[in-house]
């Protein structure tokens, strides 16, 4: 689809410097692209009497239109269209980036106009979209986690006026204030919905519940596992938490061991799972520093941490050394020597490691996998809905309306846990006070024809708007994907296209941003 | 080299147009020879897009997103930079000077730390010789 463009040119002699010589060999360049239908010529497009000059002027045969001043969008306010124009199709061009006031040597006339043909090119190939606003279903949030912490966000949140459902596995006695809801000894067991209409479905001392919400909020619980400490009592242990305190005390050692999960040494299952992002720049910190004679990362598998092999390179580059391990074969400590003992799945045999520190993550038990994979919420490799996805604020997750504190998040001390309960109850007032979730229109699609399955997509969005489908195929869920197209550019079969950024778009951009001057 | 210089400037809407914005509110602004490219995100931008760019015959070809850890979308920075370092490897075994290529990362208010680089990017690309792309899409 392309259409010609209606070219609005603001030439208010307050904001711009172009005399009317240089202004007119900017309309006529412009004249000359064959995208650009129609210009009309405003005096102050920002005041009154331009907006409506604007309104009734005619399209011609446009169907969308370029906005070109040298006012930033924001202070222009609103401008009335003439009728008939898309307002989705319609790009607004800040003259003042290329050449601002007050500059000394002003750019040409030939650089506005290929400035404003550079947008042209995209703008002939967009096609109208249309944002959609979804109002909440319920007016109610969803508390969920255990312990004080979770009690003291509910309480929060009901301070506020806002209807709260506290679901806790411990059991709670009766709270005072109406407007919290407890459901007390309950066990999530699944989670359906979008953002602004979810449905958590619960067990009650044996009965089945459902309740709906508009946004959840997860508390991590306890903070601290139940440490075990090794067996051996020349190696030191230090939780990956505290390992910056430890760095600056300036011992230099033999060996320090990373491990993945203090649970592998203390022959408990699942206590502990890694932060990997700390873990991995732990190690490198430390490789680099000199701390100790080797560096080793003892794991199962740490390239399987997502999009994490950046680090795993440059950690590796630094001198830290990988071990690999799996569940049968798991390292364990010689009961004389500061030395880890570890089957090398490479090398298929058993290796000592000399190892003073052992530095291993302190974390409780992750979320149950099947409901973070529900959550619409890009769980980490260790199944730990992430907090603070891409743009968000404190205690936001990267879906609208999952709110995520504590340990539900990230490996984190208490005391850094309560003060971002507190910047997340402002977020959800914020939140439910908007009431309303906000689908874009400009979002990737798919082409299932294309479509390999291979899971990259998936994998790779930061929103997890991304997912496999029953035939096999990945789909985007609208009401999620942020369009940031990220997705568009990893996929080996180039299945996917970002609405209104394709790659004929890019291209005709490349190509308009080179092309001699008419 | 003599003559103009063109460089194809793949910019993210996001931090990176920001700090362009907020230079221009200072009354400066990027050098003439640079062109912008807007994308939602630097992950958007495809290896192929890179060097089509540069066989379309752009002197240089910067990419400016987020800083890495900062990125509005979290990791297309970083994909970006991965794939600029792989143009770069392209670039190597044709035999072109693979300082064309270069990703930049900026946090929105760092707008004269960019103009900085992006001038002695100029510079860079102005001391090299012409590309030999130059003229050949016409």
């Amino acid at each position: 689809m392309s259409g010609r463009i209606l070219l609005i040119l603001s030439r208010c002699s307050a904001c711009s410097w172009l005399d009317k010589g240089s202004f007119k060999e900017l309309v006529s360049q412009l004249g000359l692209d064959e995208r650009i239908g129609k210009t009309i010529e405003i005096d102050e497009i920002c005041g009154a009497e331009g907006k409506k000059k604007v309104r009734s002027a005619s399209k011609g045969r446009c169907d969308r239109a370029i906005i070109a001043s040298w006012c930033p969008q924001e202070s222009l306010g609103k401008i009335p269209l003439p009728k008939g124009i898309d307002p989705s199709l319609v790009e607004f061009v800040d003259l003042s980036l290329r050449s601002p006031k007050g500059l000394k040597e002003h750019a040409s006339p030939e650089l506005l106009a290929r400035t404003i043909r550079v947008t042209a090119a995209r703008l002939t190939l967009s096609e109208p979209v249309k944002d959609r606003r979804i109002r909440y279903s319920s007016k109610a949030v969803a508390v969920i986690g255990s312990s004080d912490a979770a009690i003291r966000a509910a309480r929060a949140l009901a301070q506020h006026g806002i209807r709260t459902r506290l679901i806790i596995s411990q059991k709670v006695p009766k709270l005072k204030d109406g407007n919290i809801e407890v459901i007390d000894e309950a066990i999530v067991k699944n989670l359906t919905g979008m953002p602004g209409n979810f449905r958590v479905s619960c067990r009650q001392r044996g009965e089945d519940l459902e309740a709906d919400c508009a946004a959840i909020l997860l508390v991590g619980e306890r903070c601290l596992a139940d440490v075990r400490p090794p067996t051996n009592p020349r190696v030191r242990f230090v939780p990956l938490e505290r390992f910056e305190d430890f760095t600056s005390s300036g011992a230099r050692l033999k060996g320090i061991a990373f491990l993945d999960d203090l649970g592998s040494i203390a022959s408990v299952s699942d206590v502990s799972v890694p932060a990997w992002h700390l873990l991995l720049e732990s190690a490198r910190s430390a490789a680099t520093a000199g701390l100790a004679e080797s560096v080793t990362v003892i794991a199962r598998d740490v390239k399987a941490a997502g999009l994490l092999e950046l680090s795993w390179k440059e950690a590796a580059e630094a001198g830290v050394k990988f071990v690999k391990y799996d569940d049968k074969t798991r390292p364990r400590i010689d009961k004389d020597d500061p030395i880890i003992l570890v089957k090398d799945l490479v090398l298929g045999e058993t290796i000592g490691i000399p190892a003073d520190v052992i530095v291993a993550p302190i974390t409780t038990r992750p979320w149950e996998p099947a409901f973070v994979e529900r959550l619409f919420v890009p769980g980490d490799w260790d199944l730990r809905a992430r907090s603070r996805g891409p743009q968000r604020g404190i205690g936001q997750s990267p879906c609208d309306g999952v709110f995520v504190v504590g340990y539900a998040g990230y490996a984190k001390l208490t005391d850094q846990s309560y003060p971002e309960l507190g910047a997340t109850v402002s977020e959800i007032v914020a939140f439910m006070k908007r009431g309303y979730h906000i689908a874009r229109g400009a979002i990737a699609k798919i082409d299932e024809d294309k479509c390999s399955a291979c899971n990259t997509c998936v994998r790779t969005c930061p929103y997890r708007a991304a997912r496999m489908n029953e035939n096999w195929k990945a789909e985007i869920i609208a009401e999620k994907c942020a369009g940031c197209g990220n997705c568009v550019a990893v996929c080996p079969s180039r299945a996917i296209e970002l609405k209104n950024c394709t790659r004929d778009q890019i291209g005709s951009q490349i190509l308009a941003a080179q092309e001699a001057i008419f | 080299m003599t003559g103009k210089l063109n460089i194809i400037v793949f910019v993210c809407e996001n931090h990176a147009l920001s700090a362009i914005r907020a230079a221009s509110a200072s009354g400066e602004s990027l050098p003439e020879s640079f062109h912008l490219v807007k994308l939602p995100c630097t992950g958007r931008l495809e290896t192929t897009q890179i060097m089509d760019a540069l066989r379309a015959g752009a002197d240089g070809i910067a990419v400016i997103g987020c800083l890495e850890e900062n990125c509005y979308h979290d990791v297309g920075s970083m994909l970006a930079r991965g794939r600029v370092e792989r143009v770069k490897e392209i670039l190597k075994d044709i035999q072109i000077e693979p300082d064309r290529v270069e990703m930049f990362n900026v946090a929105s208010v760092s707008s004269s730390m960019l103009l900085l680089k992006m001038r002695k990017f100029e510079q860079k690309i102005g001391s090299l010789p012409a590309t030999p792309f130059k003229g050949a899409m016409k």
